[in-house]
């Protein structure tokens, strides 16, 4: 154990793999907080660079650029209501009121410190519980799946403040546009309207791009690109004192443990862990009316839980072989263009690389709090410039964005038609943030419900006979009811009023 | 008035040296020995998959060949459609490279894009990849013969899950029950969303048996969590040499993914044998030796654009046949 250590803190004497860190930790904050671009393709965008590198210093580049991204895609969510990737949408749903509210420096050093708190958290899990932990991987199954994703959706029911109807239409609008393209398990092709763009689904990339920015910078145009704050609010360059994050401890350590144990969840992913945490800070809140409406602890659980994520799903990857997330299948394939096949027998064939990884995790979360904290000043500018400016710049990231990934025209034309469409719902007051869960979650349910049933012979009592699945159902239908509950007493209590 | 005649004859000036230099532009084009521009490598495949993986080195490594740079383009969309659509639209000249694999072959052979394989002419096969039976290492089952056996013993009960619906792997599982004898509701076909999904299934005895290529099972293998039952490859692999084949087991189904280059069809013979010739030279660099094996991929090569053209249209017939069914 411990000359493996300090085989891990050799590999750090060599200078490449202290640029690595401090380059892949630059790049990921820039690759997640460009809207388009996330932890997974940066990470495959770089395979090419790291042919000529040694697999260390390519695992740790890697590896630091994947955690940088996940805390990158906060700070568009914050500051221009726009999310650079998936998971972050949960934590635009405070961060952009807290900008509103001029406090775009309170929220974007608190999501820094939460980000990397869940990093370290999740890496201290790594080392220890890494071997036991492993098994949770592999105990979900198409069942456990299924009642994963029920759970997942039964959040939306509660999201979206004070009006569980709408959360429930927007989710059904995300469920609806997930059944376009190839069907799943058959292969036929469901709405795709004789147009390969659609053969594989509606693009995920364009959907949140055009979801996102094209529908703000629509709603920057209408409102004539006045200032974003609100009425009454002055724009302040505050960061938030250490004092009261460390106040914040028990929803980073709830958010921590969560996001970790849903990061292991082979598929389940940042987005899960990020809404499931939000959901559990908000129960434990003592304001939750607060959600939705600038809640520094709303951003503190989003965040905390999707670097949480990153070490959780380094777990399967480097005890089973097994990637945990679509950012690690990626790193999967480079190492295994370097010959080291992720793999059972990792840990003794390469410790090298099993410790450099820890090691390289904890330097990496240190190097991004000293590149976030020194960052917050500039974002802070990005806010201040007006948005008649703004507008065509996002405007702009976003069709090249939306082209980039696939290098096809038929994205462009998804973003732009979703970005109408997210227009529309906004005008609506319908939420934006059920259709990505649904999005995201709609195809697990699906595919796991009816793969579920292939093998079961077509019984439904699969379903509640798993006790993992029972326990996730059951909490489920709760959450619903408690959020229907919970919006109808009070509209009642007025009106007895 | 004098001014606007001005503008007009400058306007006519500039369009007629602009027809001059286009016109010595075509005419260039159409003396020029290939390549006299950039040569692009088509990939459907998204970042860190294998075929752009191979893409992106090939258009490193084959330019020292060719003698003209080339470049890889991801076109995505519709399981390779919108890339097979992007070559078709340009003209046959060899500037569009196709890197592709079998799932061509099965897109084709569906007939859910307006063309056929007689649209395409096949370059050169550059790899194969061998498709596997595994199960978990506490199995009852040691060998291919002893699963066919428990099926027919137990019709309908095995869980055995591959990639997709739709695909090389429900492809293999369909020749490996007729090899057998059997027929496909003897089983309980699972899809799976790919090799890694498959593995954390078997691990968890979610299901029972998996179709796996080498690189994918080698390290649970190594570890004696999974025992392979059979690969569909003429003979034993040289990496994996206790690894049997379904051939030597009685079972005749030689199966595997293949990745290679297409062009479209039509394309100058010349043409085809400079880029067969520029692959084939890759094809034993170093270089490319050493990324075949961290890739555990075996070389695929069978000889020139006369062996693999035809090998990949009789495998689009082989594939309308089965899915006729």
């Amino acid at each position: 154990m411990l000359e493996n250590w300090i085989l891990g803190l050799n590999q750090l004497t060599q200078w490449q793999v202290l640029v690595a860190i401090i380059f892949g930790v630059g790049m990921g904050i820039v690759v997640g907080a460009m809207p388009g671009l996330s932890g997974v393709t940066g990470v495959a965008l770089m395979i090419p660079f790291t042919y000529v590198l040694s697999p260390i210093v390519s695992v740790v580049l890697l590896v630091s650029l994947y955690s940088a991204a996940e805390y990158g895609g906060s700070i568009t969510a914050i500051t221009i209501n726009t999310p650079g990737t998936p998971s972050a949408a949960i934590t635009a749903l405070d961060g952009y009121p807290l900008t509103q509210k001029g406090q775009t420096g309170r929220a974007l050093s608190l999501s820094i410190t939460s980000s990397v708190y869940g990093g370290l958290f999740s890496t201290v899990m790594l080392i220890v519980f890494s071997i036991p932990l492993a098994q949770v991987a592999i105990a979900f199954g198409p069942v456990q799946y299924f009642a994963l994703g029920v759970f997942g959706l039964s959040i939306i029911a509660s999201l979206a403040g004070g009006n569980w109807l709408k959360g429930v239409i927007a989710a059904l609008i995300g469920l609806l546009l997930k059944t376009v393209g190839s069907d799943p398990l058959t292969g036929a092709f469901r709405f795709t309207f004789g147009w390969p763009p659609l053969w594989d689904g509606v693009a995920f990339v364009p959907t949140m791009l055009g979801l996102f920015a094209i529908t703000e910078v629509l709603i920057i145009i209408e409102s004539g690109a006045k200032s974003r704050l609100i009425k009454g609010a002055a724009f302040s360059t505050e960061r938030m004192p250490w004092r009261e994050i460390r106040g914040l401890w028990k929803c980073m350590l709830r958010s921590g443990v969560i996001g970790t144990v849903v990061g292991i969840i082979p598929g389940a992913g940042a987005v899960m862990g990020s809404i499931v945490s939000y959901n559990e800070a908000r129960r434990f809140s003592k304001k939750p009316e607060e959600f939705g409406h600038g809640s520094l602890e709303g951003v503190c659980a989003a965040e905390t839980a999707n670097n949480g994520v990153v070490g959780g799903a380094l777990v399967p990857l480097l005890t089973l072989g097994v990637p945990g997330s679509g950012s690690t299948a990626v790193l999967l394939g480079a190492l295994m263009l370097h010959n080291v096949a992720p793999g059972p027998l990792l840990f003794s064939k390469h410790p090298d690389i099993v410790y450099g990884i820890f090691i390289s995790l904890f330097l990496a979360n240190i190097v991004m709090l000293v590149f976030g904290l020194v960052g917050v000043r500039f974002w802070l500018k990005v806010v201040q410039v007006s948005p008649a400016v703004l507008a065509p710049l996002i405007f702009g990231v976003a069709f090249i964005g939306a082209y980039c990934v696939g290098g096809s025209v038929g994205d462009i034309v998804v973003m732009v038609v979703i970005g109408l469409m997210g227009y529309v719902m906004r005008k609506f007051k319908l939420p934006l943030v059920p259709v990505v869960i649904a999005l995201v979650l709609g195809e697990m349910v699906e595919i796991s419900f009816r793969r579920a049933l292939i093998i079961s012979g077509g019984s439904f009592l699969v379903f509640v006979k798993d006790p993992i699945s029972l326990g996730l159902l059951i909490v489920a239908v709760l959450s619903i009811a408690y959020a229907i509950i919970r919006d109808v007493r009070p509209s009642q209590t007025k009106q007895a009023h | 008035m004098e001014r606007q005649r001005k503008t007009i004859s400058c306007f006519m000036w500039l369009a007629m040296a602009g027809m001059i230099f286009l016109g010595v532009q075509a005419s260039s084009v159409a003396l020029a020995e290939y390549p006299d521009r950039p040569v692009e490598i088509i990939v459907k495949g998204g970042p860190g998959s294998g075929i752009s993986q191979l893409g992106h080195f090939a258009a490193k490594l084959a330019p020292k060949y060719l003698g003209q740079s080339m470049v890889c383009l991801y076109k995505k969309g519709g399981s390779g459609a919108v890339a097979q659509a992007y070559i078709q639209k340009r003209s046959a000249d060899g500037y569009h490279v196709f890197m592709d694999t079998t799932t061509t072959a099965i897109v084709l052979a569906r007939g859910k894009v307006p063309f056929t394989e007689k649209d395409w002419q096949g370059v050169i096969r550059l790899q194969v990849d061998p498709q596997g039976v595994a199960v978990r290492a506490d199995s009852p089952w040691k060998n291919f013969k002893d699963l066919a056996a428990w099926i027919r013993k137990n019709p309908g009960k095995l869980r055995w899950a591959g990639s997709h619906a739709v695909g090389i792997d429900p492809y293999t599982v369909a020749l490996l029950l007729k090899a057998t004898g059997l027929d496909s509701t003897d089983i309980k076909y699972v899809p799976a969303e790919g090799a890694s999904h498959m593995t954390t299934m078997l691990l968890g005895k979610h299901i029972d048996v998996a179709t796996l290529n080498p690189r994918e099972v080698k390290e649970q293998e190594a570890a004696g969590n999974f025992r392979v039952l059979g690969t569909g490859h003429p003979e034993r692999l040289k990496d994996h040499p206790n690894w049997p084949t379904f051939k030597e087991q009685g079972f005749d189904v030689v199966v595997a993914i293949w990745r290679g280059a297409l062009v479209k069809a039509g394309t100058p013979a010349a043409v085809v044998k400079k880029l067969h010739d520029t692959f084939n030279a890759m094809r034993q660099d170093p270089a490319f030796v050493q990324f075949l094996k961290n890739a555990s991929q075996i070389d695929g090569y069978m000889g020139g654009p006369d062996k693999f053209d035809p090998f990949f249209k009789e495998q689009v017939q082989k594939m309308k046949a089965y899915f006729a069914k």
